[in-house]
């Protein structure tokens, strides 16, 4: 009778080892789906941050490129402003001329920042060569003028600068 | 799991992509564009350029800037489109054995060599984005493309990335 209580006894505790040994294994794995469902979703939050972020600077930049032609025309319109002019034609000019300010000033806040000088070597990841010329005593592949200027937001350019490159040869 | 890179391997611009969550994601160059131009240039001063900047400087360096090599990758030289591009291209196109190449900076190139700069170029932009080493392609090419143009794209491929696996899937 003992005996047979005793295998009986054996038996229970076996499967008592077990259930404990399968439930250790389902915790184990939940806490392993759980640990890495929690990596996921820090991941997504981190992909997300990082597209609102692109996001934020495409939509900055297709704003910004449309805005840069209506500066480049009033820098265009400007060279043509007439010289001899009565005061009260002066003083409107004047007003246009801070309109212009104005607007560069306000580029210049979103941080925008433009680039492109006479005399500056050419590079191709910033300028954009629109022609070249001959002209003796300047640097071969330097910039003779800047027909349209380059715009950078951070160390991205937005817009290179359009330029004629000096392509004599000594 | 590493990232496949899929290659759109155009004659004008080329553009890449990665499989995210079941969908192709484009990814940027390196100077922040969806496409890249499918051009390689030598600078005035001796630099190779590939991509953006060299489309920047073709018009002052037009005898040293590759543009639609894919018009001439695994073409052989007696082929209709070969004699008619010899007429029209800014750069030079000389005859190698029964095949082409052409001529970059004083130096002559196979077009799959030229082609292997441009997807050198994709790649590296591609291993930046993902943050990780891509292994392995799959590049697009023409459906109207022969064999001898596949394999040429495939050499190309497989000069530019030494990866692990490369296949050319007719898009």
């Amino acid at each position: 009778m003992n005996k047979r209580s005793d295998k009986g006894q054996g038996t229970r505790d076996q499967e008592k080892t077990s259930d404990q040994e399968k439930t250790c294994a389902q915790c184990d794995e939940y806490l392993t789906g759980w640990k890495r469902a929690l990596a996921d979703y820090d991941n997504l939050k981190k992909d997300l941050a990082r597209e609102r972020t692109q996001m934020h600077v495409h939509a900055v930049e297709r704003s910004l490129l449309a805005i840069l032609p209506v500066l480049d025309n009033f820098d265009a319109a400007l060279k043509f402003a007439p010289t001899e002019v009565d005061p009260k034609t002066k003083q409107w000019l004047q007003g246009v001329l801070h309109v212009r300010t104005q607007l560069e000033d306000a580029l210049k806040e979103l941080g925008l920042d433009p680039f492109g000088e006479v005399g500056e070597a050419f590079d191709p990841l910033r300028h954009e060569a629109g022609a070249e010329r001959s002209e003796e005593g300047k640097p071969p592949n330097s910039v003779l003028e800047v027909v349209r200027r380059g715009w950078r937001l951070g160390d991205r350019v937005i817009r290179p600068a359009k330029v004629i490159i000096n392509n004599f040869k000594n | 799991m590493a990232k496949i890179l899929g290659i759109d391997l155009g004659t004008t611009n080329s553009c890449i992509a990665v499989m995210e969550g079941g969908q192709p994601k484009v990814l940027e160059n390196k100077e922040g564009y969806r496409t890249t131009p499918s051009m390689v240039a030598v600078s005035k001063t001796g630099e190779l350029l590939v991509g953006l900047p060299a489309k920047r400087q073709a018009v002052t360096n037009p005898e040293n800037t590759l543009f639609s090599i894919k018009r001439l990758i695994g073409r052989r030289w007696n082929d209709a489109e070969v004699q008619h591009d010899l007429k029209i291209m800014p750069y030079k196109i000389v005859k190698r054995g029964d095949g082409v190449g052409v001529v970059l900076g004083g130096k002559e190139y196979a077009p799959e060599e030229v082609s292997a700069m441009i997807l050198r170029k994709l790649k590296e932009d591609a291993s930046e984005r993902v943050g990780e080493k891509i292994t392995e392609a799959v590049i697009t090419v023409p459906a109207y493309f022969d064999d001898s143009q596949r394999n040429a794209t495939k050499v190309a491929g497989e000069i530019a990335g030494r990866w692990r696996n490369v296949r050319c899937l007719r898009a």
